[in-house]
Order: structure tokens, then C-alpha cells, then sequence
């Protein structure tokens, strides 16, 4: 089952804690590797704490797991804490003020049995090793015009 | 101490240590006017709580008297007020 | 023995605590006091799993080096590269921006903050329209009415209510939190919207409407739709109404306003709404960025400073030229211009685009950072620096441009330098190789 949300990222305690703790810390991993549901859309799209779920945006895709927000209400809204997982998301563009959109960006959720990928190996398998850009639908073409 | 009709119960692992509770509470307030002015406690053996590496921490529970200011500055129900009915 | 160090500054946010109490034993730190979650782990990590000399990469592997031959490598790749990016600046004390300031325009490259991915919309509104500023002590001192506009402090800058907005008592608003009205403006029902008085749960990306329906009603316009915002238009009368209540308003706002469509837009208009808040009703308004690194507003004072303009500053023609969205980091990677890039007091791991990121693998690229981050992947020259605000002093903005002195706490290991000296010792280089080949 997919649903269409609006995606939106930002700060959290536990990513805060995360990084001073160390981006290899589990500490990290467990702040950042998330997207966080309201309940109702949780129950609706079937998923239960903790499942592995695809969020796909026009500009990447990431795997990660599916958490109840704790800040609910926000149907249709879900919610990725700054990191590495949600920069792969985000939408690069910056409209000439030098600020790429990090919020209010159109995503899908699928229910996936893939793997997690740490924060290391996720910034090796994206960016070392070039894995974003096949990840990404429609930047070709943006980009072949600028 | 146990006999009180009031204790706090505390959660570590929920606080982010913001001290909302340590400066709203009006007991340490009085007792320590660094806290009253947002800052932490100057004077450990006067205020109720402080936040200790981190998290919240209860010094002296003898002092509270169960007014529950703490309980309603507290987002996520770190901080809780018990109350010992058979007392 | 423990030692208890009092008054140290916290090193994370930009509230900059300044009251501190740190627990040190034999040099090393066991505990704090009155700091928040990520303030303590700051503290605590702080002497944790960091690399005990510099780094190059040989053959896709991270090598140690000596620190003479860091310096070689690093200063060679700026002086080689034409177009080079000097990217950070927020977790590191002025004097080491001062230097880079230098640096930059020795390799004639572009310098810029991490305000570019934080507060650079605000920056280049308040250029637009001019800002009515205030310290937090004259917030703590007299404001009754507290604006949260798409920020989550509780979760950004926990001890920012307790320790400087909402809860101290002033010399105006005795009460403290009684005194005062908190109102939070933001699409989730955030931990910081279940203290305020109200939440009004806007629906994404609809900010800028509803600061232009404020200021209809302001006006004495009518407001012709029934729902702005998600939000019927009777709701947002009658806020405006409870708004003019009050004598003393301040206006902090976050990402929620900067990092979606609009941008500079909307903070224009949150600046326009204080203006007209204090000429028709005559409360009087002020208005704060929170700003997230603990150097962020430093480093944009001190780029102001030296070299005229605040962030995204290019060098390349010799004199400074500033054009946010042609000269700032996000620009320059994504179009792929910059060949070499220096990090220093940030985490782009964390906090840059995917295509930024991307084209940062391609090209080499200096780190100056303590921890173990992941953009260590793909960095080929690395530095293990002392902490500012731990292991060696220097001078810190907080987020409403007041400089602060971040003390000391513990001594550095001995192949820790500071920040300055490591980008000093890389300018001399930089100066050495450029006179050689004129």
C-alpha cells in the first residue's frame, strides 16, 4: 500500500544528542533513521513500530524505519530529523537565496524489506560510490537546463 | 521522607533537561533567586531538583509540597507528581 | 578529586548557557550540571573516540599523518584548486573565521557560514526590510507575548524558555510564565506547542498567507476567504485580537519560515506584521532568529566585519563580492563550480543536500573536525582540532549577537592544535606557495 504525504524535516533532541554522541553511535542511527507517522496514517498505510519503509521524494530514495510521532497530531505530514537519511530526500533547489528546500516536499511511503544503512555507509553508498543520482527521478533533466 | 502525601517521580531516560521544572517551580524560586531568574542553582541544599548530567534529578524531596507547577511545564511527562493516599 | 568548574559556556546552540557547572577528575570530565541533554553529551562525548592525529587519504584509505605533512597536503590542494569553498565557521570560535577570512582571500575563493542552510532568508530580509532586534535579557526582562513561529525549541534549543523567554521572572513580568502569553505557530503539534497557551496548527507551507491575513486584519481589510491556512478566518481574528492585548511582543522564528517555498519571502513579512503590530496598535515588537550552531551569528559578524558582507562572500576577482544564490555553498556544489572545499566547525554530513553532497565526493576536500563524522567518507585531508569552548578559549556570538567568552575546561591531548592555529599554519603555507610561483 502507498500513500502520498508532505515530507518535512527538522531538528530533534535525540539528533542533537545523536551527533554530540558521534554520527557511528546507535545513539544516531536510532534519532536519525526514522520518519515519523501520525498514528492514524500508521493504521491506515498497515504499519506497525518500527517496520522498514521506502520513502520516495522526486529528488531520492531512502529506507528507514517507521516510528508513531510523538508530536501528533499532523495527518498527511510526516517528519524525517536532519541527517543522512533525510538529506538523500531533499530538494536541492535553492530559488536564488542559497537555501535548498528542506520542508514541504511531496513523498511516498512503501513498505520495504530492505536493509537500513548506517551513516557511514549510507554517505558511501549515495554519494563515495555515486548511488544518488540513479536514485533520483527527474534531476537529470533539471539540471541538463541549468 | 516516604511518609509524605507528595513525592516526585522522575524518568531519566524521557528528559531532555530543559529545567522548565527547575525554574517554574516556586519553591526553588524563593529559595534561590538565581533560579528565579532562569538561571540553574546556586544553592544545592535550598531547591527541590536541578537538571545533573543531563537529566532531572530530585535533591530534596522534604521540600515539595505537591503544588504539581512542574507536571505542567513538562512536555513529556518526565516529571510526575505521586501521591501516598494510606499516609 | 572532582573538581567542579562553575559558569562554563555550552558549546552547542546558539542560547550559549553561560551557567554551567562542569565535574572534572584528572583532566578528564565526569559530569555537569544545569546543562541540557545535548549540552552534557557535548560535555561528555567531547573526550571520546577522537582521532589522535591527522588524516590523509592514500589509495581510498584514511592514513595517519604527521601534522607538518597535513599542513603540506592541505595548503597544496587550496593552492591548485581555481575555485575553492571554505564552508563552516559555526562551531568554532571568531578569531578562527578572522583567519579564514584571510585565508580566503589569499586562495581567492568563496568563504560561507552554515548560515546558508539555517538562517541565510532571514539575513538577506532583514537586509530588505531592517529589523527591530532585542537581547534576550530585555525579552526576559519585559516580553508578555511570546510568537514561536515555526520553531521547536524545546527540541532545538532546550534551556531557551526556561533560561531566557518564558519562564524567568523580570524586573516587568514578575510571574514569570504567568505573566506571559505564549503562542506557537507550526504544522506538527510540537513538544513546544503543548506548553504554549496557543497552538495554531497551520497547515505546511502556508505561512506566508497567514502573516498577510494578519496583516489584512491589521489594515482593516476585510478577509474574503473562510479558511486561511487551514485555519478558519474568525480563529484568526480573534488571535490578532488577543495578540494586541499585550504591551511587549517578541518574535521567534525558526526553519519553519526559512527552509520552505518563500523563504526570504516570509520572514519579510513577519518583519512587516512586527512593524505594524508597533505602528497601529503600539505593542512593541522585536524579533529573533533562532539560531542553531553556537557561532552562527558569530560567524556571520565576524565575515561582516572583515570582509563587508555576511555569508557567501566570493573572492575570486580579488574584492569581495556577494550574491546569495550565485556565491553561497549550495549554489557553487550543486552547479559543480567548486574543485576544492575546506570544512571546519560544521557537519555537511548532516545537514547538506543530496546534490551538494554529491558533488562534494568528487572533489577534495579538507576537514577540520573533531568527531568521528561521516563525511569522513569521502574527506581526503582530516584534522583533529581542540574543541572551542572545552579544550581551548576563544570568543562566541549568541543568538542575539552578545559575545560571549568560552572558557576552558580540560587541557588538549598534545597533537590537538586550535582552529586558529591550524588554519594559520595552512594560510603561511598557502602565502609561501603562492609567492613561490609568482
Amino acid at each position: 500500500m502507498e500513500m502520498e504525504f508532505i515530507l518535512s524535516t527538522g531538528r530533534s533532541i535525540w539528533q542533537g544528542e545523536g551527533i554530540e554522541a558521534g554520527c557511528d553511535s546507535d545513539l544516531y542511527f536510532n534519532a536519525c533513521a526514522r520518519v515519523e507517522i501520525d498514528p492514524d496514517d500508521m493504521e491506515r498505510l498497515g504499519l506497525k513500530e518500527n517496520d522498514t519503509v521506502k520513502v520516495v521524494t522526486k529528488y531520492g530514495k531512502v529506507v528507514v524505519y517507521a516510528k508513531e510521532s510523538e508530536q501528533s497530531p499532523h495527518r498527511g505530514l510526516i517528519y524525517m530529523p536532519y541527517g543522512t537519511w533525510a538529506n538523500v530526500l531533499v530538494e536541492p533547489l535553492t530559488q536564488c537565496t542559497g537555501m535548498p528546500n528542506l520542508k514541504n516536499i511531496p513523498a511516498r511511503i512503501e513498505k520495504t524489506d530492505e536493509k537500513v544503512l548506517g551513516a557511514h555507509e549510507a554517505i558511501k553508498y549515495y554519494y563515495a560510490d555515486g548511488n544518488w543520482e540513479g536514485t533520483a527521478e527527474s534531476l537529470k533533466s533539471y539540471y541538463d537546463i541549468h | 521522607m516516604d511518609n509524605k502525601l507528595y513525592n516526585l517521580v522522575t524518568k531519566e531516560e524521557k528528559c531532555y533537561g530543559c529545567g522548565n521544572c527547575v525554574v517554574a517551580c516556586p519553591v526553588n524560586a524563593y529559595n534561590d533567586p538565581a533560579v528565579a531568574g532562569g538561571k540553574g542553582p546556586e544553592q544545592l541544599d535550598k531547591v527541590i531538583m536541578c537538571v545533573e548530567n543531563g537529566v532531572i534529578k530530585i535533591l530534596n524531596m522534604g521540600l515539595c509540597k505537591g503544588c504539581g507547577t512542574c507536571i505542567e511545564e513538562c512536555p513529556d511527562g518526565a516529571i510526575g507528581l505521586e501521591v501516598n493516599y494510606t499516609t | 578529586m572532582i573538581e567542579e568548574k562553575e559558569n562554563i559556556v555550552c558549546p552547542f546552540c546558539g542560547c550559549l548557557c553561560d551557567d554551567g557547572v562542569v565535574k572534572v577528575e584528572d583532566n578528564k570530565i565526569v559530569g555537569t550540571r544545569n546543562l541540557c541533554r545535548i549540552g552534557h553529551k557535548k560535555f561528555e562525548s567531547a573526550q571520546h573516540g577522537r582521532a589522535e592525529s591527522p588524516r590523509i587519504r592514500k589509495n581510498g584509505e584514511l592514513v595517519p599523518v604527521t601534522l607538518e605533512e597535513a599542513f603540506d597536503k592541505a595548503a597544496e590542494i587550496l593552492v591548485n584548486a581555481e575555485r575553492p569553498l571554505f564552508y563552516g565557521w559555526s562551531a568554532t570560535c571568531a578569531e578562527a573565521t578572522q583567519v579564514g577570512c584571510e585565508l580566503t582571500e589569499a586562495c581567492r575563493g568563496i568563504i560561507d557560514c552554515t548560515a546558508t542552510i539555517c538562517h541565510a532568508p532571514s539575513i538577506e530580509a532583514i537586509q530588505d526590510q531592517g529589523a527591530p532586534l532585542s537581547t534576550l535579557g530585555e525579552v526576559m526582562n519585559r516580553a508578555d507575548l511570546i510568537l514561536y513561529w515555526g520553531c521547536n525549541p524545546m527540541h532545538a534549543h532546550p534551556r531557551h524558555m526556561s533560561r531566557y523567554s518564558v519562564y524567568p521572572r523580570g524586573f516587568f513580568r514578575k510571574r514569570g510564565r504567568k505573566s506571559r502569553t505564549i503562542m506557537v505557530f507550526d504544522p506538527r503539534r510540537t513538544d513546544t506547542a503543548k506548553l504554549a497557551d496557543l497552538h495554531v496548527q497551520i497547515s505546511p507551507a502556508s505561512d506566508h498567507m497567514l502573516v498577510h491575513t494578519f496583516r489584512e486584519i491589521l489594515n482593516s481589510y476585510d478577509v474574503t476567504h473562510e479558511t486561511v491556512a487551514g485555519i478558519p478566518a474568525d480563529a484568526i481574528r480573534e488571535t490578532m485580537e488577543a495578540m494586541a492585548q499585550h504591551q511587549w511582543c517578541i518574535l521567534f522564528f525558526g526553519m519553519g519560515l526559512t527552509q520552505q517555498m518563500g523563504k526570504d519571502r516570509n520572514i519579510d513579512v513577519a518583519i512587516q506584521l512586527m512593524h505594524e503590530l508597533n505602528k497601529y496598535i503600539g505593542i512593541r515588537t522585536t524579533l529573533m532568529p533562532m539560531r542553531g550552531h553556537f557561532n552562527v551569528a558569530g560567524a556571520n559578524i565576524t565575515i561582516c566585519s572583515e570582509t563587508g558582507y555576511p555569508f557567501a562572500v566570493d573572492f575570486s576577482r580579488g574584492y569581495p563580492r556577494y550574491l546569495p544564490g550565485e556565491t553561497s555553498a549550495m549554489d557553487v556544489l550543486y552547479r559543480g563550480e567548486v574543485d576544492a572545499m575546506l570544512n571546519i566547525g560544521a557537519n555537511p554530513g548532516t545537514s547538506f543536500s543530496n546534490r551538494a553532497l554529491s558533488h562534494m565526493a568528487k572533489i577534495p576536500l579538507i576537514n577540520i573536525e573533531p568527531h568521528n563524522q561521516q563525511l569522513l567518507q569521502i574527506s581526503d585531508v582530516v584534522f583533529s582540532p581542540a574543541m572551542v569552548g572545552i579544550e581551548c578559549e576563544g570568543t562566541a556570538y549568541r543568538m542575539d549577537n552578545v559575545p560571549i567568552k568560552l572558557r576552558k575546561v580540560v587541557e588538549p591531548p598534545e597533537n590537538r592544535l586550535p582552529d586558529v592555529v591550524i588554519l594559520t599554519e595552512i594560510l603561511k603555507r598557502v602565502k609561501e606557495l603562492k609567492g613561490k610561483g609568482a
